[in-house]
């Protein structure tokens, strides 16, 4: 691909802001320049943007809405428990009998360890589940992976558990000695990795065929495009990103998210939803208006919040189908570039 | 001429208990232009699926360029050189006209190593060669239904094939602007080689634009020939219930 | 691995028990084969609306403790009754923005009305999370202690297995609450009606019939059986939480897909053949529900994977081939 042509596009430039933005942030956070309440939701922030981003592929790009998608997001939170509290536990106990942090070697090793064991799970489930159900259109496919979600994860912990007893969901040492800033750079790789790879599919030959699937899959095909095969790519892409995401909680809440997942299949979705399907800046948008929302829910309606969030998405598929960014790209041409 | 571009041979297909093909069996040419006609129902866009691969035949094979690809995918087909417009025209209307036209040069026969430079250059040629180059910005979906058409067919044209199926892509056109489509499908014919087949509706058009023809009714091919020879087949006018006279003065109006 | 216990009685047990559960999850999906089949919304608040039903009658239940119009056999009745007006506020709220029209359901339709039914699902699912604080003896997981028959003579011996009074007369009342949803479909004007505005709206309305108004009838219809047989399912079950749906709503799916979109007879006979399976599986291999559970999902994907279209396929179609 040509090299000016990929960073004068409007999508790079937002990414790399967005990635500077969060630079800066955790830089001003680390030297104590701002509270680290401000780091707390810095995290927060880069992960709904994170697993917004994640479902986007096969959600916003290529228009298939995958209702189990959390499933993906536990297999991450497992993998990295595992890692941690089955695989390496003799060697983190050791160590934390004699210090008060594992070191940076250790928390390398073990993070590379949890990404390669949680895309390789990611990978298999989603390409094995995406063979017998991305043969199905719209609805059915939509139905297929409602229940996903519980029955993988079930299978998964049956099946691990008969290679290796894994006893608990938690971590020995809660933290192993880490800091919040240390999970701030943790989420802030793994959010590098997300934007940028969520944007090079959408400038890439890759990302136009996904378009065409979403837009008229009958008419892709037709022109060339496989389009089985490229659902299945978009599919295995989306499962292992939005592990990486699974990741990043477990270590930093110390258990595996396995409880709500639930709640972020629904937010995965809401984000896509809201933002507007078609578009890069979409989710990133939902993300935001997410976590604004959830924040403001928390501090007052506490328990509506739910109920809320349900009206909130009858509302924006009844009367903005396009979403945010979709409604203001009709309504103002001059921002289509932009909002691309 | 040599061998023919495209062969259909004794093709059935059913749908539960209704026969929608039933041994349909011709050939078309390569450089030819090729009508396919019959009334409402007869199993026109059906055979078009099935050359196209969106349905597998019962019985019979399609033979595209020598080789059997009776069971191929539709993308396969269309990185093999064939390309198709629908009866209901069906553009990527989120998508900018230029980002429509480069998908199809992207997954056409050149999928493997073209550029997206030479996409969008040819996606561009192709657009002003339909008159489409101003509106190229556009989302897709703004068009009206005449530059919707037009579009469908920039898209199918910019995967540069060597055959292109056009099912009834003057439907909903006005007079004048049937005039300039039949004008350019010669100019696509003839200036690029592409042999077209074609369903249609519109007499005068077809009957003027066609080299040879094949009628169906029923599912069943009841003629084949010349336009001329075509119009004054009694089965064929009675498939119609039409005046033969009538039928004559269009081709001799072309 | 997993043990067998492949003996006659727990093969009994399992076909036996099978039915009887079977036959409130046939009544069970019946709403949403009416609204799927029929009327193309894949409405994925069935779940939670029958949940909801559910728990307002076990909450109901509790608060009026021996109250005979609580108990699930009559209060199946009127909780139908509230549901035509509950599925009339649904329509409005969730399905009319988007569908209230004429014309035939895209693809694009379909997703939008899926996605706004997911949305009502939430909020429905959310609400029994607030209740309590406006109403602090709503319980979020109520069990009722339903039965029939008085000390010591709850149980009967059906087929040759010991069953529980009680959870033999909801499978009793399932059938007729299908039977009854059956001859809504089939056998009156209105349920004609329904089924032919699912064929082609516009056709229709060139003939006087005001197809939005056939799918508010539709949607009405569909929640009414809903609500009505959530409240058979927790006279069977005997508890319920708002995440019985996670388990509920899969298993209508299944059903659905199984018995054939749109025919209530198919529905129930899928309901039957699914009640079998999962009691089966648990009969025979003592696993957890978890694993029933997720053979019967497993089944929902081979059986969408090859057969669409059910695997009793049209039983309507058959049944009056036969009368001919």
């Amino acid at each position: 691909m040509n090299i000016s042509r990929l960073v004068s596009r409007k999508g790079f430039i937002i990414s790399t802001l967005l990635v500077f933005f969060f630079l800066v942030l955790g830089l001003l956070g680390s030297n104590g320049v701002i509270s680290r309440l401000y780091i707390a939701n810095g995290t927060d922030l880069m992960y709904f943007i994170g697993i917004g981003l994640a479902m986007a592929i096969i959600m916003s790009y290529t228009g298939y809405v995958s209702f189990g998608h959390a499933v993906f997001v536990g297999i991450g939170s497992f993998s990295a428990a595992y890692i941690l509290a089955v695989f390496n536990k003799p060697r983190i106990m050791e160590y934390m009998a004699q210090h008060d942090r594992i070191s940076n070697a250790m928390l390398s090793t073990y993070f590379i360890e949890s990404l390669l064991l949680a895309s390789i799970i990611a990978l298999l489930v989603a390409v094995g589940v995406g063979y017998a159900v991305l043969r199905l259109r719209g609805a059915f496919f939509a139905i297929a992976t409602i229940g996903l979600d519980y029955v993988v994860m079930y299978l998964v912990i049956y099946i691990t558990s008969m290679i290796s007893p894994f006893g608990g969901d938690e971590l020995p040492n809660p933290n192993m000695g880490l800091t919040d800033m240390t999970f701030y750079w943790m989420h802030f790789i793994l959010f590098i990795a997300t934007i940028y790879t969520a944007y090079l599919v959408k400038v890439s030959k890759f990302g136009y065929g996904l378009a065409s699937i979403r837009e008229d899959e009958d008419a892709a095909e037709v022109i060339g495009v496989d389009t089985f095969r490229y659902k299945v790519y978009a599919f295995a892409l989306a499962a292992v990103l939005a592990s990486f995401w699974g990741i990043a909680s477990a270590f930093r809440k110390s258990y595996t998210t396995h409880d709500f997942s639930l709640l972020i299949s629904i937010v995965m979705i809401v984000e896509n939803v809201v933002g507007g399907l078609g578009t890069f800046i979409g989710p990133i948008i939902g993300a935001v208006i997410y976590y604004i929302l959830n924040w403001l829910l928390i501090t007052t309606a506490g328990q509506l919040a739910l109920v809320i969030l349900g009206a909130f998405v009858v509302v924006i598929v009844a009367f903005f189908p396009e979403g945010i960014v979709g409604l203001l790209r009709r309504k103002i041409p001059s921002l289509r570039e932009w909002l691309e | 001429m040599g061998e023919p571009i495209l062969i259909v041979e004794n093709v059935t297909k059913r749908f539960g208990g209704l026969t929608a093909l039933s041994q349909v069996s011709f050939n078309v040419n390569k450089g030819e232009r090729f009508g396919i006609i019959g009334p409402n129902g007869a199993g026109k866009t059906t055979l078009f699926n099935v050359i196209n691969g969106v349905y597998r035949p019962d019985t019979g094979r399609v033979v595209f360029k020598g080789t059997d690809i009776t069971n191929w995918p539709p993308h396969r087909r269309a990185r093999f050189g064939m390309a198709r417009t629908h009866q209901v025209v069906k553009p990527f209307s989120e998508l900018t006209v230029l980002e429509n036209a480069m998908i199809g040069a992207l997954f056409g026969p050149r999928h493997k190593d073209i550029t997206e430079e030479e996409a969008r250059e040819i996606a561009l040629e192709t657009l002003d060669f339909l008159g489409l180059k101003e509106k190229a910005g556009l989302p897709a979906g703004l068009l009206n239904v005449q530059e919707k058409k037009r579009l469908e067919l920039a898209r199918a044209l910019s995967s540069q094939p060597e055959i292109l199926l056009l099912d009834e892509v003057l439907a909903g056109l006005v007079p004048s602007e049937i005039e300039t489509m039949v004008e350019l499908l010669k100019k696509i014919n003839e200036e690029k080689g592409v042999t077209i087949v074609m369903i249609e509706h519109v007499m005068h058009a077809i009957m003027n634009l066609a080299e040879r023809m094949i009628v169906l009714d029923f599912g069943r091919k009841i003629a084949e020939g010349s336009p001329e020879e075509v119009a004054n087949n009694p089965e064929v006018i009675a498939a119609y219930l039409g005046n033969p006279e009538l039928a004559l003065k269009f081709v001799k109006k072309g | 691995m997993i043990e067998l216990t492949l003996t006659g009685d727990a093969f009994l047990r399992g076909i036996v028990i099978g039915l009887i559960y079977g036959s409130v999850l046939g009544a069970v999906a019946s709403g949403l084969t009416i609204i799927w089949g029929v009327m193309k919304v894949v409405n994925l608040a069935h779940g939670h609306i029958l949940v909801f039903a559910a728990m307002m009658s076990a909450f109901l239940y509790l608060t009026y403790k021996g109250a005979v119009w609580f108990t699930p056999p009559i209060a199946f009745i009127w909780m139908g009754i509230l549901g035509l007006a509950f599925g009339a506020f649904f329509y409005y709220v969730t399905l009319h923005p988007i569908i209230g029209h004429v014309d035939t359901m895209t693809l694009k339709y379909e997703m939008s009305s899926l996605m706004a039914t997911f949305g009502f699902g939430i909020a429905l699912y959310g609400i029994h999370y607030f209740l309590p604080n406006i109403i602090p003896s709503y319980s979020t997981e109520p069990s009722i202690g339903f039965s029939i028959g008085g000390q010591g003579h709850t149980y009967i011996s059906f087929l040759g297995v010991t069953i529980e009074k009680s959870k033999l007369l909801m499978a009793a009342l399932s059938l007729v609450l299908v039977i009854v949803a059956h001859g809504i479909m089939n056998w009156t004007s209105m349920g004609l009606k329904i089924r032919a505005v699912a064929q082609d709206a516009r056709a229709l309305s060139l003939v006087g019939i005001n197809p939005v108004r056939i799918k508010l009838l539709t949607t009405i219809v569909a929640t009414a059986f809903a609500m009505s047989s959530g409240v058979l399912y927790l006279g069977y079950a005997n508890s319920v939480t708002p995440l019985s749906e996670t388990i509920v709503a899969p298993l209508c799916f299944v059903i659905v897909v199984l018995g054939g979109l749109g025919s209530v007879i198919g529905t129930y006979m899928g309901g039957l053949l699914l009640g079998v399976i999962y009691q089966l599986v648990l009969e025979l291999t003592a696993q957890t529900q978890q694993f029933a559970f997720v053979v019967a999902f497993a089944v929902l994907i081979i059986a969408l994977v090859f057969k669409p279209n059910g695997v009793f396929g049209n039983i309507e179609e058959k049944l009056s081939r036969l009368r001919r």
